[in-house]
Protein backbone atom coordinates (compact mmCIF):
# COMPACT_ATOMS: atom_id res chain seq x y z
CA UNK A 1 0.00 0.00 0.00
CA UNK A 2 2.99 2.53 0.92
CA UNK A 3 4.22 1.89 -2.66
CA UNK A 4 0.87 2.43 -4.16
CA UNK A 5 0.82 5.80 -2.56
CA UNK A 6 4.06 7.07 -3.52
CA UNK A 7 3.39 5.68 -7.08
CA UNK A 8 0.35 7.81 -7.29
CA UNK A 9 2.32 10.64 -5.68
CA UNK A 10 4.90 10.94 -7.95
CA UNK A 11 2.34 10.63 -10.86
CA UNK A 12 0.60 13.86 -9.39
CA UNK A 13 3.50 15.76 -9.26
CA UNK A 14 5.10 14.69 -12.89
CA UNK A 15 1.56 15.48 -14.12
CA UNK A 16 1.46 19.25 -12.01
CA UNK A 17 5.18 19.53 -13.05
CA UNK A 18 3.91 19.28 -17.45
CA UNK A 19 0.93 21.47 -16.88
CA UNK A 20 3.07 24.24 -15.56
CA UNK A 21 6.36 24.17 -16.85
CA UNK A 22 6.18 25.12 -20.64
CA UNK A 23 8.93 25.49 -22.67
CA UNK A 24 10.59 28.50 -19.89
CA UNK A 25 11.48 25.09 -17.95
CA UNK A 26 12.82 23.88 -20.45
CA UNK A 27 16.05 26.83 -21.25
CA UNK A 28 17.95 25.88 -17.94
CA UNK A 29 17.37 26.94 -14.31
CA UNK A 30 13.71 28.95 -13.67
CA UNK A 31 13.82 32.02 -12.74
CA UNK A 32 10.53 33.95 -11.79
CA UNK A 33 10.25 37.50 -12.25
CA UNK A 34 6.51 39.52 -11.55
CA UNK A 35 5.71 39.42 -14.87
CA UNK A 36 6.30 35.31 -15.39
CA UNK A 37 4.17 35.22 -12.17
CA UNK A 38 1.53 37.44 -13.85
CA UNK A 39 0.97 34.71 -16.70
CA UNK A 40 0.63 31.74 -14.77
CA UNK A 41 -2.24 30.63 -14.80
CA UNK A 42 -4.15 29.50 -11.49
CA UNK A 43 -6.51 26.62 -12.10
CA UNK A 44 -10.45 28.35 -11.40
CA UNK A 45 -9.00 31.85 -11.72
CA UNK A 46 -9.29 33.80 -14.83
CA UNK A 47 -6.13 35.08 -15.90
CA UNK A 48 -5.75 38.83 -16.08
CA UNK A 49 -2.87 41.37 -16.22
CA UNK A 50 -1.83 42.34 -13.33
CA UNK A 51 -2.00 45.88 -13.01
CA UNK A 52 -1.99 46.92 -16.56
CA UNK A 53 -1.16 50.65 -16.76
CA UNK A 54 1.95 50.25 -13.57
CA UNK A 55 4.70 52.31 -14.88
CA UNK A 56 8.28 51.86 -13.65
CA UNK A 57 9.78 54.49 -10.87
CA UNK A 58 13.49 54.66 -10.41
CA UNK A 59 13.79 56.17 -7.01
CA UNK A 60 15.52 59.06 -7.69
CA UNK A 61 16.41 62.23 -5.76
CA UNK A 62 15.99 65.87 -6.82
CA UNK A 63 19.74 66.49 -7.10
CA UNK A 64 20.13 63.75 -9.60
CA UNK A 65 17.06 64.89 -11.37
CA UNK A 66 18.28 68.56 -11.69
CA UNK A 67 21.51 67.26 -13.28
CA UNK A 68 21.18 64.56 -15.57
CA UNK A 69 18.32 66.11 -17.69
CA UNK A 70 19.85 69.29 -18.65
CA UNK A 71 21.19 70.39 -21.36
CA UNK A 72 24.64 72.38 -21.78
CA UNK A 73 23.45 75.62 -22.86
CA UNK A 74 25.93 78.33 -24.19
CA UNK A 75 25.45 80.93 -21.13
CA UNK A 76 26.72 84.54 -21.80
CA UNK A 77 28.29 85.97 -18.89
CA UNK A 78 28.36 89.69 -20.39
CA UNK A 79 30.30 91.98 -17.85
CA UNK A 80 28.02 91.03 -14.98
CA UNK A 81 29.73 90.81 -11.66
CA UNK A 82 31.66 88.38 -10.77
CA UNK A 83 34.49 86.48 -8.70
CA UNK A 84 37.25 84.11 -9.58
CA UNK A 85 39.75 83.72 -12.45
CA UNK A 86 38.33 84.61 -15.56
CA UNK A 87 40.01 81.43 -17.52
CA UNK A 88 38.97 79.27 -14.53
CA UNK A 89 38.05 75.63 -15.74
CA UNK A 90 34.42 75.69 -14.37
CA UNK A 91 32.29 78.59 -14.90
CA UNK A 92 28.89 79.14 -12.42
CA UNK A 93 26.43 81.31 -13.86
CA UNK A 94 23.26 82.16 -11.14
CA UNK A 95 20.42 84.22 -12.68
CA UNK A 96 18.76 85.60 -9.22
CA UNK A 97 16.62 88.44 -8.00
CA UNK A 98 17.08 89.91 -4.74
CA UNK A 99 13.19 89.25 -3.42
CA UNK B 1 22.31 82.06 1.17
CA UNK B 2 23.89 80.22 2.67
CA UNK B 3 25.07 77.63 0.17
CA UNK B 4 27.14 80.67 -1.93
CA UNK B 5 29.41 81.40 0.53
CA UNK B 6 30.23 77.73 1.10
CA UNK B 7 31.13 77.25 -2.65
CA UNK B 8 33.39 80.45 -2.52
CA UNK B 9 35.10 79.22 0.87
CA UNK B 10 35.43 75.38 -1.22
CA UNK B 11 36.60 76.53 -4.25
CA UNK B 12 37.74 79.88 -4.34
CA UNK B 13 40.57 80.34 -7.22
CA UNK B 14 39.01 77.09 -8.86
CA UNK B 15 36.05 78.45 -10.12
CA UNK B 16 34.32 82.05 -11.91
CA UNK B 17 30.91 82.86 -10.15
CA UNK B 18 29.02 85.18 -12.29
CA UNK B 19 25.60 86.95 -10.55
CA UNK B 20 22.92 88.16 -13.39
CA UNK B 21 19.61 89.52 -12.69
CA UNK B 22 16.57 87.62 -13.59
CA UNK B 23 13.81 90.27 -10.89
CA UNK B 24 10.81 88.06 -11.22
CA UNK B 25 9.28 89.62 -8.02
CA UNK B 26 8.00 92.65 -10.07
CA UNK B 27 9.36 96.49 -9.88
CA UNK B 28 10.77 96.57 -6.75
CA UNK B 29 13.44 93.20 -7.38
CA UNK B 30 13.91 95.35 -11.04
CA UNK B 31 14.86 98.22 -9.05
CA UNK B 32 17.07 96.56 -7.06
CA UNK B 33 18.59 94.84 -9.70
CA UNK B 34 19.60 97.89 -11.48
CA UNK B 35 20.82 99.44 -7.62
CA UNK B 36 22.90 96.17 -7.23
CA UNK B 37 24.72 97.70 -10.79
CA UNK B 38 25.26 101.00 -9.98
CA UNK B 39 26.91 99.52 -6.72
CA UNK B 40 29.16 97.75 -9.24
CA UNK B 41 29.98 100.63 -11.11
CA UNK B 42 31.71 101.54 -7.55
CA UNK B 43 33.27 98.32 -6.53
CA UNK B 44 30.43 97.27 -4.34
CA UNK B 45 28.20 94.99 -5.53
CA UNK B 46 28.48 91.98 -3.42
CA UNK B 47 28.79 93.99 -0.64
CA UNK B 48 25.81 95.91 -1.33
CA UNK B 49 24.34 92.53 -2.98
CA UNK B 50 24.94 91.58 1.45
CA UNK B 51 22.77 94.28 2.18
CA UNK B 52 20.30 93.58 -0.02
CA UNK B 53 19.68 89.96 0.58
CA UNK B 54 19.31 91.54 4.47
CA UNK B 55 16.79 93.42 4.36
CA UNK B 56 14.58 91.97 1.66
CA UNK B 57 11.30 93.63 3.18
CA UNK B 58 12.85 97.16 2.71
CA UNK B 59 13.83 97.67 -1.32
CA UNK B 60 12.17 100.99 -2.02
CA UNK B 61 14.39 103.42 -3.55
CA UNK B 62 15.02 105.27 -0.66
CA UNK B 63 16.47 102.16 1.38
CA UNK B 64 18.12 101.24 -1.79
CA UNK B 65 20.05 104.57 -1.63
CA UNK B 66 20.29 104.56 2.05
CA UNK B 67 22.61 101.33 1.57
CA UNK B 68 24.44 102.90 -0.47
CA UNK B 69 25.62 105.27 1.74
CA UNK B 70 25.95 102.52 4.32
CA UNK B 71 28.79 101.50 2.17
CA UNK B 72 30.13 104.41 1.46
CA UNK B 73 29.30 104.92 -1.69
CA UNK B 74 29.60 108.24 -4.13
CA UNK B 75 25.47 108.42 -3.48
CA UNK B 76 25.36 111.15 -6.01
CA UNK B 77 26.89 109.10 -8.60
CA UNK B 78 24.75 106.17 -6.82
CA UNK B 79 21.71 108.08 -7.22
CA UNK B 80 21.93 109.37 -10.38
CA UNK B 81 22.37 106.11 -11.93
CA UNK B 82 19.57 104.58 -10.31
CA UNK B 83 17.02 107.64 -10.78
CA UNK B 84 18.05 107.79 -14.05
CA UNK B 85 17.58 104.33 -14.97
CA UNK B 86 21.34 103.71 -16.22
CA UNK B 87 21.23 99.72 -15.89
CA UNK B 88 17.40 99.28 -16.26
CA UNK B 89 18.61 98.08 -20.13
CA UNK B 90 21.26 95.98 -18.52
CA UNK B 91 18.99 94.30 -16.31
CA UNK B 92 16.43 93.66 -19.25
CA UNK B 93 19.02 91.77 -21.30
CA UNK B 94 19.82 89.77 -18.48
CA UNK B 95 16.31 88.72 -17.78
CA UNK B 96 15.97 88.37 -22.07
CA UNK B 97 19.14 85.71 -21.74
CA UNK B 98 17.41 83.96 -18.35
CA UNK B 99 14.32 83.25 -20.14
CA UNK B 100 16.19 82.45 -23.36
CA UNK B 101 17.73 79.72 -21.68
CA UNK B 102 14.92 78.28 -20.39
CA UNK B 103 14.92 79.40 -16.75
CA UNK B 104 11.81 79.66 -15.17
CA UNK B 105 12.85 80.77 -11.87
CA UNK B 106 15.12 82.08 -8.76
CA UNK B 107 17.85 80.67 -8.25
CA UNK B 108 19.14 79.12 -11.37
CA UNK B 109 22.76 78.47 -11.75
CA UNK B 110 24.80 77.16 -15.05
CA UNK B 111 27.71 75.41 -13.92
CA UNK B 112 29.82 75.00 -17.58
CA UNK B 113 26.15 75.43 -18.92
CA UNK B 114 24.13 73.09 -16.90
CA UNK B 115 21.20 74.10 -15.43
CA UNK B 116 20.79 73.65 -11.74
CA UNK B 117 17.60 75.00 -10.77
CA UNK B 118 16.11 75.82 -6.89
CA UNK B 119 18.19 76.98 -3.84
CA UNK B 120 20.23 73.35 -3.42
CA UNK B 121 22.24 72.34 -0.52
CA UNK B 122 26.22 72.79 -1.12
CA UNK B 123 26.61 68.99 -1.53
CA UNK B 124 24.60 68.95 -4.96
CA UNK B 125 27.09 71.87 -6.25
CA UNK B 126 30.00 69.95 -5.00
CA UNK B 127 28.80 67.22 -7.05
CA UNK B 128 28.68 69.04 -9.86
CA UNK B 129 31.77 71.10 -9.67
CA UNK B 130 33.79 68.47 -9.10
CA UNK B 131 32.64 66.59 -11.89
CA UNK B 132 33.35 69.53 -13.83
CA UNK B 133 36.71 70.42 -12.87
CA UNK B 134 37.77 66.17 -13.39
CA UNK B 135 35.84 66.78 -16.81
CA UNK B 136 33.42 63.69 -15.78
CA UNK B 137 30.78 63.58 -18.11
CA UNK B 138 28.65 65.42 -16.69
CA UNK B 139 30.89 68.35 -15.89
CA UNK B 140 32.59 68.98 -19.11
CA UNK B 141 33.88 71.87 -19.55
CA UNK B 142 32.40 74.58 -21.79
CA UNK B 143 33.23 77.88 -22.28
CA UNK B 144 30.79 80.43 -21.87
CA UNK B 145 30.51 83.13 -24.56
CA UNK B 146 30.79 87.14 -24.52
CA UNK B 147 27.56 88.62 -24.99
CA UNK B 148 26.76 89.81 -28.20
CA UNK B 149 25.47 93.12 -27.11
CA UNK B 150 27.31 93.87 -23.73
Amino acid sequence: MPVLLGIVALSVVLALAAACGGDEQSQGEPTTTPTQVARTPTPGVTPTVANPTATIVRPTTVAQATLTATAVVQVSVDDSPSWGPEDAAVTIVEFSDFL
Amino acid sequence: MQTLPQIKQAYEGKIRFVFRNFPVHGDPAVKAAEAALCADDQGKFWEYQDLLFAHQSALDVASLKSYAAQLGLDTATFNQCLDEGEKTAEVQKDAQDARSYGVGGTPAFFINGRLVSGAQPFSVFQRAIDAALTGGASGTPVPTVPSSSG
